[in-house]
């Protein structure tokens, strides 16, 4: 939250300035450690978090057998709680924060009512909405018939954009879980892409090393979710620089 | 633009928009007269094909259709190796086109007609209308949407960890729920399509169902022999999606067969 017009994160940020200020009084800035419980399954959603750049927070179902597993991933260029159901509903999957850093918090109360006073405004979050329902529809199908390496590489990359860096604090053990896979599976995997180039695993953190390279070994989720993005919402989806 | 084949057919033997129609669809059927009456100018009838494509990714949406009674469609992502997957499955408890984006965007997956039948079709422009002139509209499709979100993302998780017979086990449930008879005319082919699995996949599934009496396999249709089979089989997404359902809005999911 440097400057004086810009939050830091993008889906606010490319909101007019007219439609930025309606929020603006309603905004609260806060930090997110890893772990935050942003949405308890059950409780009724009252506020959204807008995560700033390099925090990254996720929506996780916690299936039987302690299996679990990440529904979306949602950084910088979005927002979790309430987007699809506008709040004053009984929360579905579990908010969390996955990567600690700054995030700015609203109520539900005060973004509906800012979708009340502006068109362009309830426009602008609609377009966010048809994005992160595209996210998780493109994830049912990947999840159900594209190969773990692939799904992998499609992770490393989403984070890395979320993240803005090379240098990924997660560690192999983690993303298992966040994608439904048993620990020794994942990391053989992981090895196997670290084989290749791509990527370098190191203790409690991954790098992206060849990002090119970790882009044709995604699965084509990855390009399609980035065009939809591009497509409606023109520069909030991050494009990571080298 | 709108696929042309999202029209339906037209002239005298398209189907009429009666009071009772609206208690085909379990939003419409929800909808207080006053909002029905706002919206019903711009709203009709038509008849859906099974394998018709209400939009194609990257069309314009430009309307909501609403299924009536066993009408179902699906939302499929087409993927390059030419398998198009099911992302989520909407009937008479839902609609389908725009309720999240508002319209004027470019569909993201591929609607398609899997079981035909009748659906009430309505712009978006004057679904919007209704939604700001009468707040129950608003509250209700919002309520709709929010369910429509938990399917999805319980199915992102089960489709990466469940094993794939307790989601068609789960698939089977749904289609019954919406179709409310126990005859589904559906195939182990469009079952192994929607699932991007391949056919012997699904037909050592079907046969394994089969001998424990949950289903009975037949040409063109799968039959639900026993519903407490299917329950027992499939994971527990089933329940948990239907459970939101109730809580957040009571009546919006189909009931089962009585």
């Amino acid at each position: 939250m440097s400057k004086d017009s810009e939050t830091g994160n993008r889906l606010l940020d490319s909101l007019s300035p007219r439609d930025r200020h309606i929020l603006t009084p309603d905004l609260r800035p806060l930090t997110l450690d890893r772990g935050d419980v942003l949405l308890e399954p059950g409780e009724d959603v009252v506020q959204i978090y807008f995560p700033g750049p390099g925090t990254i927070a996720a929506l996780v179902l916690h299936l039987h057998d302690g299996k679990s597993a990440e529904a979306a991933m949602i950084g910088m260029e979005g927002a979790i709680g309430g987007i699809i159901s506008n709040g004053d509903k009984p929360a579905f999957a579990h908010g969390v924060a996955e990567i600690a850093g700054p995030a700015l918090r609203l109520s539900t109360d005060a973004l509906e009512d800012a979708k009340q006073r502006s068109p362009s405004l309830r426009d602008h979050f609609a377009r966010y909405a048809d994005c992160l329902l595209a996210q998780v529809l493109q994830s049912v199908a990947c999840n159900a018939v594209h190969d773990f390496d692939a799904r992998l590489a499609r992770w490393l990359l989403a984070t890395q954009d979320r993240c803005g860096k090379n240098n990924l604090k997660v560690t192999q053990d983690f993303i298992a879980d966040m994608l439904g896979v048993r620990r020794p599976y994942a990391t053989r995997i992981a090895g196997q892409l670290e084989q290749t180039g791509s990527i370098h695993r190191g203790r409690g953190t991954i790098t992206i090393v060849d990002r090119a390279r970790l882009e044709r070994q995604a699965c084509e989720c990855y390009g399609y979710l980035r065009n939809h993005f591009e497509r409606l919402l023109p520069g909030v989806y991050p494009a990571y620089a080298d | 633009m709108v696929n042309s084949n999202a029209h339906g057919t037209e002239g005298s033997s398209a189907p009429s928009l009666f009071r009772t129609t609206f208690s085909a669809n379990q939003i419409l059927n929800l909808l207080p007269r006053d909002a029905l009456d706002a919206m019903a100018g711009g709203m009709d009838a038509v008849e859906l094909r099974r394998g018709q494509c209400l939009f194609e990714p990257g069309d314009e949406v430009t309307q909501a259709h609403f299924p009536l009674d066993s009408t179902v469609v699906a939302l499929v992502v087409p993927m390059r190796d030419g398998r198009t997957v099911e992302a989520t499955t909407i009937g008479r408890e839902g609609a389908i086109g725009g309720t999240v984006s508002r319209g004027h965007q470019r569909a993201f997956t591929r609607a398609v007609v899997h079981i035909p039948g009748n659906a009430v079709r309505i712009s978006l422009k004057n679904l919007e209308a209704a939604k700001r002139a009468v707040p129950d509209v608003h509250d209700l499709l919002s309520r709709y949407e929010d369910c429509l979100m938990a399917q999805v993302l319980q199915s992102v998780g089960c489709a990466a960890v469940h094993p794939l017979e307790a989601r068609c086990a789960r698939w089977l449930l749904l289609m019954h729920d919406r179709l409310r008879q126990p005859d589904l005319p559906l195939t182990q082919e469009m079952l192994a399509d929607m699932f991007g699995a391949t056919r012997t996949y699904v037909t050592r599934i079907a046969s394994s169902l089969q001998k424990r009496g949950a289903i009975v396999s037949r040409r063109g249709i799968i039959h639900i022999e026993s519903r407490e089979l299917l329950e027992e089989t499939t994971c527990e997404c089933y329940g948990l999606v239907r459970q939101h359902f109730e809580r957040v809005q009571p009546g919006l999911y189909p009931a089962g067969e009585p």
